[in-house]
């Protein structure tokens, strides 16, 4: 048997069994699919679902995409911030309390109202980046 | 990252299949899926994801079908292909990775692939041993004989090749399902 032969047969009988299936249609297809242990119901159920997952997949896969460009941007942020000395932090950690004493807008925790260490300080400042409060060079963003 | 769906239109073409239409590609998945250590539904859904990706104008519902079809068989080809090449590389896998597709080394040819296409011929006629007449069908086409000259060679009318074709089909299909073929 040559190698071309047994490959083009081997093709030809997997090719036979879509046109098997394929000659068959409604309740011919049915009784013949069942006969072999495939409901039918369960195959219009898999194509649902198949279907549903290929076109979820594409939007799943930019959401992911945003997450993790939003996670670089953050850390990238949290990077230039803490990079100050610890006057600018401070100077910024004052800005926010003013903001927040003027406008309402927030509330910060008696914890955080004094800080001990640059730790903290830190700590605090990230989580205002974080939360969209200020942005990576410590200016307060307008909401 | 795959390309984004072109609009709504391709996705709706895959929705317009009528139910036998739907019922024929994912029992066809299942079957392809055999040996592959994936799902039907897997397949089914690797092929979509390549038909909603794809630059192929929306025609019909035949021709959505058909593409469907080809997309399924050369997923289930690529997971052969790949396996065969990983464990050549580095023994048998642990466990898939989830950028398998499109790697390059997949389409290294494959020089095993002649001696599996002999080894499966030989597990159908071995499995065909009740039935003579397959046995005979089988023979005749690996000779690359024309449907109507297999009829003139085996003294059979069209009635009877197809009623032993039938038979062959569906007997394959059966032992495709029960992991007899691979």
């Amino acid at each position: 048997m040559s190698d071309d032969r047994s490959l083009h047969l081997k093709r030809q009988l997997l090719d036979e069994i879509w046109d098997e299936i394929d000659s068959l249609e409604g309740k011919e297809l049915d009784e013949y699919l069942a006969s072999i242990g495939l409901a039918p119901s369960g195959l219009l159920e898999d194509y649902a679902k198949a279907l549903n997952a290929a076109c979820a997949a594409p939007k799943r896969a930019l959401f992911e995409e945003a997450r993790r460009q939003m996670r670089r941007k953050i850390s990238a942020d949290f990077g230039k911030i803490l990079s100050f000395d610890v006057a600018k932090k401070k100077e910024i950690m004052a800005a926010i309390r003013e903001h927040a004493a003027r406008t309402n807008d927030m509330t910060i925790a008696a914890r955080n109202q004094k800080l001990e260490d640059e730790g903290n300080l830190d700590s605090f400042l990230e989580a205002c980046v974080r939360l969209g409060l200020i942005d990576a060079d410590g200016n307060l963003l307008k909401r | 990252m795959s390309k984004p769906i072109q609009g709504k239109e391709r996705a709706a073409a895959l929705g317009a299949l009528r139910e036998d239409q739907r019922k024929r590609l994912a029992a066809y998945a299942q079957l392809m899926s055999h040996g592959t250590g994936d799902e039907g539904t897997d397949l089914l859904q690797g092929a979509f994801a390549r038909w909603l990706a794809s630059d192929k104008p929306v025609e019909g519902p035949e021709q959505t079908c058909k593409y469907l079809v080809e997309a399924i068989n050369s997923i289930r080809s690529n997971i052969f292909r790949h396996e065969k090449v990983v464990r050549r590389l580095e023994g048998v896998r642990a466990f898939a990775q989830e950028d398998d597709e499109d790697d390059p080394v997949e389409q290294a040819l494959d020089p095993a692939a002649a001696t599996e296409a002999t080894v499966y011929f030989q597990q159908v006629y071995d499995l065909c041993a009740n039935d003579e007449e397959i046995q005979l069908l089988l023979l005749a086409q690996l000779k690359d004989g024309t449907p109507t000259e297999i009829q003139a060679d085996l003294g059979w009318d069209e009635k009877k090749y197809k009623a032993v074709q039938k038979r062959k089909r569906r007997l394959v299909i059966r032992w495709t399902l029960e992991g007899k073929l691979k």
